[in-house]
């Protein structure tokens, strides 16, 4: 019987329909993706295509008939150049003291030549490889995931968001901390000068939106990956040493799922006074039961399998065989899991704040701002909404990117 | 008329119509929410509706604390021995007359119409009882503190008259009385230490202009009126039944009075205003309070123990504009404990906002920019950096945010924490903490009580005591044990004017406004007059109106 | 049966013990106690002190335990300090509330669930499917405080700024004037202050029981039965009523022991935006206010009701599909 946290994933039926294809996929649409296409073109693009490509990325493609790709390549690039050409001065000043700005520029020059170079090598070599792709589970999971449209475009969502937050000095209009005359700034509204508007202090808002997403995104992940190393540990440990251990671990991992997780979060954030890494370490430590629980079953079932047994008469050690042979192929739900969880978590961090025990100031996050916004909403609508609407729009993309992991990772999609 | 009747109940058997049945009702009863209390019947008027942040806490005048449990139970639900004019003098109440000692004590008369609400009379027995229940440290009494620290005993003449003997000669001495007796007959079988559970607390049987009706935990409380409330305190009231409402969340709060649904809304925040003043079906009150906001300094940490730091420091911090772009102007510019609106208010001038006063200073005191990082340091190169907590208020999380500008500016490095409220108190208490930004309620309108507890230095080797700040100043010991004891005018203005004149001198604490309070009424009600005695001061006269 | 749901039962014991173990610890070891909560600042020590001995604060922690955990095997849960007053009557006061708003909330929010998923599996890939995996999948993404906060502004105040025909009461679980309702009114009363909460806790997790249902259906209609069914020549409309339906809502029962904790969750919001007086607003007013015994009272019975569900669930499933045995 599945059991497990709804919003991870619950070991979905709905994939072990066949041909089971999520919505929103244009079936009818084989001539767009690459992999199809690769054995219709010659394997290597002329040789004007590759000069094309050198000098601007996604020309090349455009050249030789391949609009789709082509275009998306020179958008992407547009957007890049943009990002240089009016940070400019930023970019080029001369005194540069805080790492922020270095891990900007090396995330804006990096981006460029993975782009650069991506479409160098879709246009040589990559597109020999690819009619060659063989069918390995991740392969055939990529190929699946790209025939969702939905999940692709809350990837780039996704994609795009952790762009913006690496590169969040350079693309931040104004500073989100400093104040000017608090008086005559605060509580401009949308439009002018400042895109979405200036919260109470004269901070714009859409740069505290693109500085919050550090961390927003930051809990999210670190938050994640704390939960799922100790959910698929626990997991793993619980399935395979089975007995005793299971038992135990299985009846803690019970105690954790029936305990009202936002009260135990209330509880430890308010009564030990949160600061970010605490509220990072407790939404962490919480979260872990339903990745235990699915990968508790999988490896039950697993254990029984050939090369378990061909590993154990091996005389391998049970370490290594967990480690080895069990974990690797109990991944798919796992990433699944931790997809959603992100999504997750940045809600549980903005319902922390909204409930006022989330980040010290001056520090924008997005809970936060919602929750300084909500009391002029009335007033000043611009405040909390933008923020609000943000996360919805990043949890929205991760609950699709994961819904279309789900579906593409799933073993029995491929009967 | 018969048809509809009958079509009505045909759409009621049918599910569908139903549904459409509900929408009619929900539309008829939107239209008529406000006057709810003409189903009441009975009093004119009507039933008035008040939203609240939270929830009361019991009420008890020996045991409860909170600010509007008492308020309610001074204005509505009892009747205190004394009561403030507008002029916030002393003014009989339940004391019909009373003479004094010297200043050794007072002697009261008590009216002989006020009865409880179960029928029997109230007494000096009452009177006497409710005494020594707070004197009591059993009952753990706020009252034995803020009220009755320097009123020794009581003693019954007869059923009417009862006497107090004080402690010492002290200042404003009537204003002890300003408490509501309990009944003797329902509680004297009460053990002191269990006062504070006792059902009583939740189903108090008062004397004043309103009976206790019903009282729903976080939903709402019901008062009703007192038909039998003597003519001589203003008779009977107004308003048929009051009914507090508990509605935690602001934004619904303001929701509910624009729509109709609530008729007080006594926590307006300073955001909201402009909401109200945009409104004609609402009014909005303001009025000076008994709120003061200050930033208390660590006067035993460094850099604090250097009063010129936290002159420079006062000096750095621009009060006008919190208070002009924060507080949307509803705020005055604080100097000290005593509110601006007092007859003993000693009208001195704060320390003005003077950003190279504050440089100067700090460079006096030895703190230089010496790695020209914007931040100060001394001569041993420790910044100039500390931790300013705040509790999760919003007004205060935005007051802190500001300040951490403007003393950037003088070059100070501020880094915020805010904390849960209990968290943040503890730190206080403890005296864990470099600076803090947090408030004073003044429990009453006797003067020397606030700073005798936050300033004087016996306080500060007390552990856990309110002198948070560990202020310990010669002079200003002095000033405050000679303004408690006057009891002329004269010298009870020298002697706070002194005592403000040191603290803007030494800035222990640095003082930074007093929070007008805010309140929206519905403009249809009549009889809502609030002033810093407290926002249901003539909760008595209220109506609802239509 | 009767040996599994005992089974369960027993098991749920230490389960239930190890959680109000937990709360007691971290509630204590937190900084600040009950005390504090008299914040009222002039409160001298001494009389703190004398609070914390009439509250029995002043013994040593693991006798506070054993103190609380007798009284408490005796159904004794304690004095309220914050409230002064037994926590059971506390408890008794709010939980009727939580139960009626999550109890409405799960009923409505698996029959939407349902409903769309059904939909959604029969015209499979058609524009309805996608539209409304992406409007439930965006509800689902919204954070509670933040749907509830919108629904408020639409439904309560522009609708009486706009003069919309029907303006929803945003608090409440009743008008002010109930007692002096009809039985009818009564009733459009409740329905009316239950519109935004109930809807709120609906919209934001329809949309997993929507998909689940969905992945159902899609699974069961490619079985073997199915295309017999069809095959002999069933309509459609049966082939789907009859033998798919049936078959594929059997897990979606498991989804209510999931959801109970999420619900429990977002009734503390739901209850803070639309002053709802039930559980998660006392339990989160009591950690505030450090009113230790109603914390633990508040979160243990959290704890059991969600124990319960899941009991419920297994039962149900077990009674409903003939092919699980549990012995």
């Amino acid at each position: 019987m599945a059991r497990n946290d709804p919003r991870e994933s619950v070991p979905d039926p709905e994939s072990a329909a066949p041909v089971t294809v999520p919505p929103g996929i244009d079936a009818a649409a084989p001539e767009d993706l690459g992999v199809d296409r690769a054995e219709a073109v010659p394997a290597r693009a002329p040789g004007h295509a590759i000069a094309a490509g050198v000098l601007l990325p996604g020309a090349g493609h455009a050249l030789i008939g391949m609009w789709q790709r082509g275009l998306g390549l020179l958008f992407v690039w547009g957007v890049l150049l943009a990002v240089v050409f009016f940070a400019a001065d930023r970019i080029f000043a001369p005194v540069r003291p805080s790492l922020d700005d270095w891990i900007a520029l090396a995330t804006l020059f990096g981006t460029m030549l993975l782009v650069w170079g991506w479409s160098l090598r879709d246009l040589t070599v990559g597109r020999r490889r690819a009619a060659a792709q063989g069918d390995s589970q991740w392969a055939i999971a990529a190929r699946q995931f790209k025939r969702n449209r939905l999940a692709i475009a809350g990837l780039a969502i996704i994609i795009l968001l952790y762009l913006v937050a690496l590169l969040a000095p350079l693309v931040a209009p104004y500073d989100p901390i400093a104040q000017a005359d608090i008086a005559t700034t605060g509580h401009l509204p949308p439009g002018g000068e400042h895109l979405l508007g200036t919260d109470r202090f004269g901070r714009d808002v859409l740069s505290r939106i693109i500085y919050g997403s550090r961390i927003s995104l930051a809990i999210g992940f670190v938050a994640t990956a704390i939960s799922i190393t100790i959910g698929t540990l626990f997991g793993a440990i619980a399935g395979y040493y089975a007995g005793k251990l299971d038992t135990i671990i299985m009846r803690f991992t019970d105690m954790v799922l029936a305990f009202p997780r936002l009260v135990l979060l209330i509880m430890i954030v308010a009564l030990f006074n949160a600061s970010i890494t605490v509220i990072i370490i407790v939404l962490g430590l919480t979260q872990w039961p339903g990745t235990t629980r699915i990968v508790r079953g999988d490896v039950l079932s697993l254990r029984e399998r050939e090369f378990i047994h061909a590993a154990q008469a091996l005389g391998m050690s049970r370490l290594r065989i967990m480690m080895r042979h069990l974990i690797p192929n109990v991944l798919a739900p796992v990433i699944v899991t931790a997809t959603l969880g992100i999504g997750n978590t940045i809600v549980m961090e903005a319902g922390l704040s909204f409930l006022g025990l989330g980040v010290s100031p001056p520090t924008p996050t997005w809970g936060s701002m919602v929750s300084e916004g909500r009391d002029v909403l009335l007033n000043a609508w611009w405040v909390a909404t933008f923020p609000g609407l943000t996360i919805v729009l990043v949890v929205l993309a991760f609950n699709l990117v994961g819904d279309g992991l789900r579906d593409a990772l799933d073993p029995r999609l491929r009967t | 008329m018969r048809v509809q009747t009958g079509r009505f109940d045909d759409i009621a058997l049918n599910p569908r119509g139903w549904l459409a049945a509900v929408a009619i009702a929900l539309i008829a009863g939107c239209g008529g929410d406000s006057g709810g209390g003409g189903a009441g019947g009975g009093g004119d008027g009507g039933t008035v509706i008040v939203g609240m942040r939270s929830d009361f806490g019991s009420f008890n005048p020996v045991t409860s604390s909170g600010q509007y449990d008492l308020e309610v139970m001074n204005y509505a639900l009892f009747t205190p021995l004394v009561q403030y004019d507008e002029n916030l003098d002393v003014a009989p109440y339940l004391a019909e007359s009373w003479e004094l000692h010297g200043d050794t004590g007072v002697t009261f008369r008590l009216r002989q119409d006020v009865r409880w609400h179960d029928g029997q009379p109230v007494t000096a027995r009452d009177v006497e009882f409710t005494f020594d229940l707070a004197k009591n440290s059993e009952t753990a009494s706020l009252l034995a503190t803020a009220f009755l620290a320097d009123v020794e005993s009581a003693q019954v003449v007869d059923d009417y008259t009862i006497t107090f003997r004080f402690a010492r000669p002290h200042a404003q001495a009537l204003e002890d009385f300003w408490w509501p007796p309990l009944p003797r007959h329902l509680l004297e079988n009460v053990a002191p230490a269990e006062l504070r559970n006792a059902p009583f607390n939740r189903e108090p049987v008062g004397s004043g202009p309103f009976r206790f009706g019903q009282w729903r935990a976080n939903e709402q409380l019901m008062i009703q009126r007192n038909p039998d409330f003597p003519q001589s305190l203003g008779g009977p009231a107004a308003a048929e039944r009051i009914v507090f409402r508990v509605i935690p969340e602001a934004s619904t709060m303001l929701t509910e009075l624009i729509t109709g649904n609530i008729h007080v809304d006594i926590t307006l925040l300073p955001d909201q205003v402009s909401q109200v003043e945009g409104n004609d079906d609402v009014q909005l009150h303001s009025f000076p309070g008994r709120t003061v906001y200050y930033i208390g300094w660590n006067n035993d940490r460094p850099p604090f123990d250097d009063p010129a730091v936290r002159r420079a420091l006062a000096y750095a911090v621009n009060r006008q504009e919190i208070v002009d772009a924060l507080l949307y102007g509803q705020g005055e510019i604080a100097t000290s404990t005593i509110p601006p609106w007092h007859r003993l208010y000693p009208d001195i001038e704060p320390i003005p906002y003077d950003l190279q006063q504050a440089q100067q200073l700090l460079e006096g005191a030895g703190w230089v920019d010496r790695n020209n990082d914007g931040i100060r340091e001394n001569a041993q190169g420790e910044p100039l950096a500390f931790t300013l907590l705040s509790s999760d208020d919003p007004l205060r999380r935005a007051v802190v945010e500001v300040l951490q500008n403007q003393l950037r500016r003088a070059g100070a490095n501020i880094e915020i924490r805010v904390m849960e409220f209990q968290t943040m108190l503890q730190s206080h208490r403890e005296r864990n903490y470099d600076a803090v930004f947090t408030n004073w309620v003044l429990d009453n309108f006797q003067i020397a009580s606030a700073p005798m507890s936050l300033f004087h230095s016996r306080e500060a080797e007390t552990q856990l005591s309110a002198n948070r700040s560990s202020v310990r100043i010669p002079a200003l010991d002095a000033a405050l044990e000679r303004g408690a004891a006057a009891t002329d005018t004269e010298g009870q203005q020298a002697a706070w004017r002194e005592m403000t004149q040191i603290l803007q001198q030494e800035q222990p604490i640095t003082f930074m406004f007093w929070l007008n309070e805010l309140a929206g009424s519905r403009a249809s009600m009549s009889g809502v007059e609030m002033d810093p005695r407290g926002e249901f001061r003539s909760i008595a006269r209220w109506t609802a109106g239509r | 049966m009767g040996a599994f749901i005992l089974r369960r039962l027993l098991g749920a014991i230490p389960l239930l013990l190890g959680i109000a173990t937990i709360i007691f610890f971290v509630l204590n070891l937190a900084p600040g106690d009950p005390t504090t909560f008299y914040f009222n600042p002039n409160v001298p020590p001494e009389i703190i002190e004398q609070l914390r001995r009439n509250m029995g604060l002043d013994q040593p922690l693991h006798i506070q335990y054993l103190r609380w955990l007798t009284s408490f095997f005796r159904g004794d849960f304690g004095y309220s300090l914050a409230q002064s007053r037994p926590v059971a009557d506390v408890v008794f006061e709010a939980l009727p509330n939580t139960l009626i708003l999550t109890g409405s909330a799960l009923v409505l929010m698996f029959i939407t669930g349902i409903l769309i998923g059904i939909v959604q599996a029969v015209r499979q890939y058609s524009i309805f499917d996608s539209v409304s995996s992406v409007t439930s999948l965006f509800f689902y993404s919204m954070p509670s405080f933040w749907l509830a906060l919108m629904l408020m502004m639409l439904f309560s105040l522009k609708a009486h700024q706009w003069g919309w025909p029907i303006a929803l009461p945003p608090t409440g679980i009743t008008s002010v004037d109930y007692e002096f309702m009809s039985a009818g009114e009564k009733i459009q009363d409740r329905i009316a202050h239950m519109i935004l909460p109930v809807g709120t806790l609906t919209l934001a997790l329809a949309a997993g029981v929507a998909r689940y249902m969905r992945g159902q259906m899609l699974e069961v209609v490619r079985q073997d039965y199915i295309r017999t069914a069809r095959a002999k020549g069933l309509a459609e409309r049966t082939v789907i009523m009859k033998h798919a339906l049936r078959n594929s809502l059997l897990p979606v029962i498991t989804l209510l022991g999931l959801y109970l904790p999420f619900l429990f969750s977002g009734t503390v919001f739901v209850e803070v935006i639309f002053a709802w007086p039930g559980m998660g607003r006392v339990i989160y007013d009591a950690i505030f206010q450090r009113d230790y015994p109603l914390v633990m009272a508040t979160s243990f019975i959290f704890a059991v009701i969600v124990v319960l569900g899941n009991l419920l669930a297994d039962v149900l499933y077990a009674v409903a599909d003939p092919r699980i045995r549990y012995d």
